[in-house]
């Protein structure tokens, strides 16, 4: 088990640095350079002109050859050290610690959300296969991938908050204004989780060793919980494939709502060409999502000793 | 009551309606497309500052935007956008990746272990940020968004071809043709491009509805066409604006795109069960 761990974290290890050194590469080889990106995100484009580029130039130390910068940006984004972003003047660093904690907020209630309407419900309608409950959710669950978050966004604005005047709008000042963006990310959550969890559960219960828990005469609870651990491996898979979701999904819901999240900060880097908080979002992003693949991975093979035997071998 | 709308749904289920719908939907929205210029009723680009924010009516069904232009026409036009960009990722996804993987999948090796080091990495970090990433060195237009997103679509297809090459490689019928002499190229357009079209077909229709939407989310945020051409999610960004006073500016636009995905994921849907009851659901990833 160790060793593939192991193997999976150095893997992880060169997926980072190929995405930090693709991202480096794909924004400073840029139409236009460096500097006169920087002059238009922190003045403004109609300030660029020989002074202020010569000026801007000189302060970053941009006169290198980029190899050069790359290996020194390279040496202090191993210790989270992505320099200083354009716009805000300040660390990366920083700036991503303080929205970090409201994307997991975001994240977690959206997660809890479709969690524990998602799983309970995937359960039931596999039990109830081909009635109309069933046929019912499936339509719907359909329907509601079919949405796009960001017009999800703007219709649930639109009736409860200016219509019904339920929630606010926008940003996080009171507590009740995470529950439209929440809603929001765990529409799509909650339609894919239903399907799987329907269709793994749907597999489960044709298998033979349930025939034979039934016909054993175990009481009804006691079949249930057999096909419910059988089950445990797909609502891992869930969990993992719920993290890229939240991650993708921010960008979107939290420009929309105004959330002050990573999402939304990326969004805006990205609009204002802000570069190294671009390239530190990115990074973050990654290193988040590799990292929960990874806890998936082990929490999988833990519960399912089929899968580690695969591996080793 | 209640009975005959279940004997309905289980009467729908049997014939796979999922499909057939689907199809039928589908191949409405492509007509529409093709012949849009029959269906409009205004010109789509005409501005008319007089009939600005015209709530839904008679003359204007789905009302009118800040502009005055007709947002019924304008979704009519939008659809061409939106489903030629998307058949265009589709495609072009499909043969880079089938290519790549059919080949490395076939001669293994160093080559095999490069590719699918390339494939981690693209599938690494999630569409949306990979895609917003590259458009900071791109500029904004239509064509610059099929390729972003063809920078990332093309991984599956990569992925499902060399899964497949792999098997192929071993099978009796390529060892056969070996021995009876045939060369690589002959090999792989002969045996492997057959084999692998079934499959590939089915995921590039499965993957229209998601790509539509991908579409939709980025033009949204302003990447893809510019104005005044009318991409579904740039009307639905401009219609963010006029929420509190012009709800049909967001709906509308949105509502289209939401059909036209439905659709599209109904016949994935329906596919599923076709081929495989069992496989139904099989996992794709944002």
């Amino acid at each position: 088990m160790a060793k593939v761990i192991g193997k999976r974290l150095l893997s992880i290890i060169f997926v980072l640095w190929a995405v930090a050194t693709l991202t480096y590469f794909m924004v400073h080889v840029t139409p236009g350079d460096t500097a006169s990106a920087i002059v238009a995100s922190v003045y403004g484009p109609e300030f660029i002109d020989e002074n202020t580029l010569a000026r801007v130039t000189e302060k970053y130390d941009l006169d290198r050859p980029i190899i050069s910068q790359y290996f020194d940006w390279l040496k202090n984004a191993v210790c989270f050290n992505f320099g200083t972003s354009y716009r805000y003047n300040m660390p990366v660093k920083d700036i991503m610690l303080m929205r970090l904690p409201n994307t997991l907020k975001l994240g977690f209630t959206a997660f809890l959300i479709s969690t524990l309407i998602g799983i309970p419900l995937g359960i039931w309608t596999a039990y109830r296969q081909n009635r109309f409950i069933d046929h019912f959710t499936r339509v719907s669950t359909l329907t509601l991938s079919s949405f796009p978050g960001f017009w999800v966004a703007l219709v649930l604005i639109i009736i409860f908050a200016y219509n019904l005047k339920l929630f606010p709008t926008s940003g996080m000042d009171t507590p009740d204004s995470i529950v439209l963006p929440a809603v929001t990310l765990s529409v799509g959550m909650l339609a894919s989780t239903t399907r799987l969890m329907r269709a793994s559960m749907i597999e489960v219960l044709r298998q033979d060793y349930m025939l034979t828990a039934k016909s054993k005469g175990i009481k009804k609870t006691a079949v249930g919980f057999h096909a419910f651990r059988n089950a445990i491996p797909t609502i891992i898979t869930v969990l993992g494939l719920q993290i890229g979701h939240i991650l993708g999904g921010s960008v979107l819901v939290e420009s929309v709502f105004a959330w002050p999240g990573l999402g939304g900060l990326f969004n805006d880097a990205v609009a204002a060409k802000d570069l190294p908080l671009m390239e530190g979002c990115v990074i973050l992003v990654t290193f988040g999502y590799a990292f929960a693949n990874l806890l998936v991975d082990i929490l999988y093979a833990a519960v399912d000793p089929r899968v580690k035997y695969q591996e080793v071998s | 009551m209640i009975r005959y709308i279940k004997k309905f749904f289980d009467y729908l289920n049997r014939k796979n309606i999922m499909l057939i719908c689907g199809l039928f939907f589908s191949l409405l929205f492509i007509l529409i497309a093709i012949f849009a210029e029959h269906f409009e009723l205004h010109n789509p680009t005409e501005m008319n500052l007089a009939n600005a924010l015209t709530a839904p009516c008679k003359t204007y069904p789905f009302g009118t935007d800040q502009l005055g232009r007709d947002i019924f026409s304008r979704i009519i036009e939008g659809s061409r956008i939106s489903l030629g960009t998307a058949f265009a990722v589709v495609i072009i996804a499909a043969a880079i990746g089938t290519a790549i993987g059919a080949v490395s999948g076939y001669f293994g090796g160093a080559m095999d272990m490069i590719l699918m080091r390339i494939v981690d990495i693209f599938l690494a970090f999630p569409t949306i940020i990979f895609v917003l990433a590259l458009s900071t060195f791109m500029r904004g237009n239509q064509a610059n968004l099929i390729i972003a997103l063809c920078c990332v679509q093309w991984v599956r297809y990569a992925r499902i071809a060399r899964g497949e090459a792999v098997i192929l490689h071993n099978a009796e019928f390529v060892e056969a043709a070996k021995g009876l002499g045939a060369g690589n190229l002959t090999i792989l357009f002969k045996y492997f491009i057959p084999n692998l079209a079934p499959k590939i077909l089915i995921t590039m229709s499965m993957d229209i509805g998601g790509i539509i939407l991908y579409c939709a989310s980025l033009s949204f945020l302003g990447l893809g066409a510019q104005p005044p051409s009318p991409a579904w999610g740039t009307m639905i960004s401009d219609g963010k604006g006029y929420l509190r006073s012009a709800w049909w500016m967001t709906v509308y636009p949105g509502l289209a795109v939401s059909l036209t995905a439905l659709s599209f994921n109904m016949i994935g849907d329906g596919l599923r069960d076709l081929l495989d009851p069992r496989m139904r659901e099989s996992v794709s990833t944002e």
